[in-house]
């Protein structure tokens, strides 16, 4: 049950900014497909166009090879997961669960059966009598899967579904998502802006940035070859050097890095470098000095002053730091691995 | 601990709170308790026969049933239109939304009695829809459609503005849902929509109903005071006081405040279940 959409055009209001701009993708079938960006991207307009919540102005999405564009939201067989839940706050837990099965008109002794499974599957056979208001907001956020999930839809939509969750929860629902997929295999799509949970839970990220597309591909692509800057600064932790080419590769404050070809010899370049990749090591070579040193829980996270003044973020293990013995002002020796290197001359997003 | 009342820490001294309790409760009992009072015992001032007897009259008893039956017209109409306009305003942006929200307030806000003189203007025999009217062979003025028409015209925001409000602060998620589930619009409606507002609705109906009943100004205007044909309960009282007839008139006056305790009530038992 692939999902399809080409040249997809959203504007909300006449002379404003497209909210969505020629947007192109292929969910492949019982895959998870990541819409990643930050907000006002576009990927929840997106994601609600699909689903038929909102109108595109020009454009088709196709599911399992069927035209729904003129179809209405009822008739898609779509599963949605909305980002507050969206339970119906009068009904019990399990007439949520079951009410898509109802409208289908399915005998109620049919729709008990299928709700008990769902209660199991979601881990909440206890409180099928209680109402939406008596649950945490994870279990809330549970029975909201269970209600989408129960009418055995297409494909299942996820907007957001753990933006409203604190950060422990958030982490287990991620895992549990996890499972239900392995368990389930329904083709899904998830709007975030979390990028941790996109590379985590997707086989494929859509990274969105002010209504287009600017890169889709396998976690390992997105996190390992951002095509511009936009990619390379909003995907990890990264800092920016600025430097300029020399005889075929690029020089940030003295240091040497491979430069993008087809430049000519002066052309100004951006790098970013990840905070994670980088490595510190004492030598009687040095290239930065230590500006600051930040502590937090399992990781140190060091300021470093490159030689013309730039400076640049560095991640290391607690183990990493204490065998450094790190200190301020302390002279080190930066290697900058193999930073991302883009020319500075605007040519795309 | 309770948010409702304030922390001993940041409270007035007792003195102050002492005062301003009895000011309140007196300034309540001045106006509201005494004239309550006042009405039920001129009412009952010569014993209960002569109450159920100007109750009987035929002219009050003419007045009861044209009373019922404007709101038994009023309420449905209004509520019906309340839930529309409410869902309209709610739920979508479109142009003159803003000159809509405003003017649904404006038979609340204007006086009645200058709408009841606008029917007049408009329908009268020299009116805009005027002579339309007669060559049709619709009498509004003076007549009990007139009647009908201008208390559906006063009382036609109470139902909306209830509703709408509620369904603003809900916002149209659970909607939305119930369509991603297969929901028709009037699946929506019934199983979602409906049973979300339903307090906000009962209230509505309610407060819609008091003031259908005892609606007097925009009433007098249109009705032309036929008695026993285009007089509303209000209007009888006034007519009977006039006639220095005030066992009649309070007796009438009885059944309207009689109204007025039975919505409140009514009103305090629902905020009860609600909450």
């Amino acid at each position: 049950m692939s999902v399809v959409v080409e040249g997809i055009d959203k504007r909300y209001t006449k002379g404003d900014t497209p909210a969505v701009h020629e947007a192109q993708l292929h969910a492949p079938s019982g895959g998870v497909t990541a819409l990643l960006g930050p907000s006002g991207s576009g990927k929840t307009t997106l994601l609600r166009i699909i689903a038929g919540l909102e109108t595109p102005d020009r454009g088709r999405i196709t599911i399992h090879g069927t035209d729904v564009t003129k179809t209405s939201v009822r008739d898609r067989g779509l599963g949605f997961v909305f980002q507050g839940y969206a339970l119906f706050s009068h009904l019990s837990v399990r007439d949520n669960i079951g009410f898509g099965l109802k409208l289908k008109r399915m005998p109620s002794k049919e729709v008990a059966r299928r709700v008990d499974e769902l209660l199991e599957l979601v881990q909440l056979r206890e409180l099928g009598h209680r109402k939406p208001g008596e649950l945490s907001g994870g279990q809330q956020q549970r029975v909201a899967f269970a209600r989408a999930l129960a009418p055995k839809p297409k494909v299942l939509l996820l907007d957001e579904p753990f933006g409203a969750l604190d950060a422990k929860v958030r982490l287990e629902l991620r895992r549990w998502l996890r499972t239900l997929h392995a368990q389930t295999h329904v083709t899904t799509l998830l709007v975030t802006h979390d990028q941790e949970e996109a590379l985590e839970l997707s086989d494929q990220v859509v990274l969105m940035n002010e209504g287009r597309i600017v890169q889709s591909g396998t976690p390992y692509q997105i996190y390992d070859q951002p095509v511009s800057p936009f990619v390379a600064s909003f995907i990890g932790n990264a800092s920016l050097l600025r430097g300029r080419v020399h005889d075929g590769h690029a020089e940030l404050a003295g240091i040497e890095v491979n430069a993008p070809p087809g430049l000519t010899k002066g052309s100004a370049v951006l790098a970013y470098v990840r905070a994670e990749e980088v490595t510190l090591a004492r030598s009687p070579e040095t290239n930065v000095e230590v500006s600051t040193v930040r502590r937090v829980a399992s990781r140190v996270e060091v300021e470093v002053v490159l030689a013309d003044g730039q400076h640049l973020t560095v991640q290391l293990s607690r183990l990493e730091a204490d065998a450094l013995a790190l200190q301020t002002g302390d002279r080190l020796r930066l290697d900058l691995g193999k930073p991302r290197v883009f020319s500075e001359a605007p040519v795309s997003r | 601990m309770s948010t409702r009342t304030l922390s001993d820490a940041v409270r007035e001294p007792r003195w102050a709170r002492v005062l301003l309790t009895l000011a309140a409760l007196g300034f309540l009992g001045l106006f509201v308790g005494a004239p309550l009072v006042t009405i039920f015992a001129s009412a009952f001032s010569r014993g209960a026969g002569p109450y159920l007897e100007a109750i009987r009259s035929s002219d009050t008893w003419a007045a009861i049933r044209l009373t019922v039956l404007v709101a038994v017209i009023c309420v449905p109409v209004n509520t019906v239109f309340g839930i529309a306009a409410a869902w309209l305003l709610a739920r979508y942006d479109f142009f003159g939304r803003g000159l809509l929200l405003t003017l649904i307030d404006l038979p609340f806000s204007v006086s009645p009695v200058v709408a009841g003189l606008l029917f007049v203007l408009v329908c009268g025999r020299d009116g805009l829809l005027g002579p339309w009217l007669s060559a049709h062979h619709v009498h509004l003025l003076f007549a009990i459609p007139g009647v009908v028409v201008a208390t559906a015209f006063v009382t036609f925001s109470l139902v909306a503005r209830e509703v709408l409000t509620v369904m603003l602060a809900q916002g149209s998620r659970e909607e939305e849902a119930a369509f991603t589930l297969g929901a028709s619009g009037f699946q929506m409606l019934w199983h979602v929509t409906l049973p979300k507002i339903r307090w906000a609705l009962v209230y509505g109906v309610l407060l819609c109903n008091a003031r259908a009943m005892g609606e007097f100004g925009a009433v007098s205007v249109v009705s032309g005071h036929i008695r026993g044909r285009t007089e509303t309960l209000p209007l009888h009282v006034e007519i009977l006081y006039n006639e220095y007839n005030f066992v009649g008139a309070f007796a009438a006056a009885s059944l309207l405040a009689l109204l007025a305790l039975v919505t409140l009530a009514a009103r305090r038992i629902l905020e009860g279940t609600e909450a």
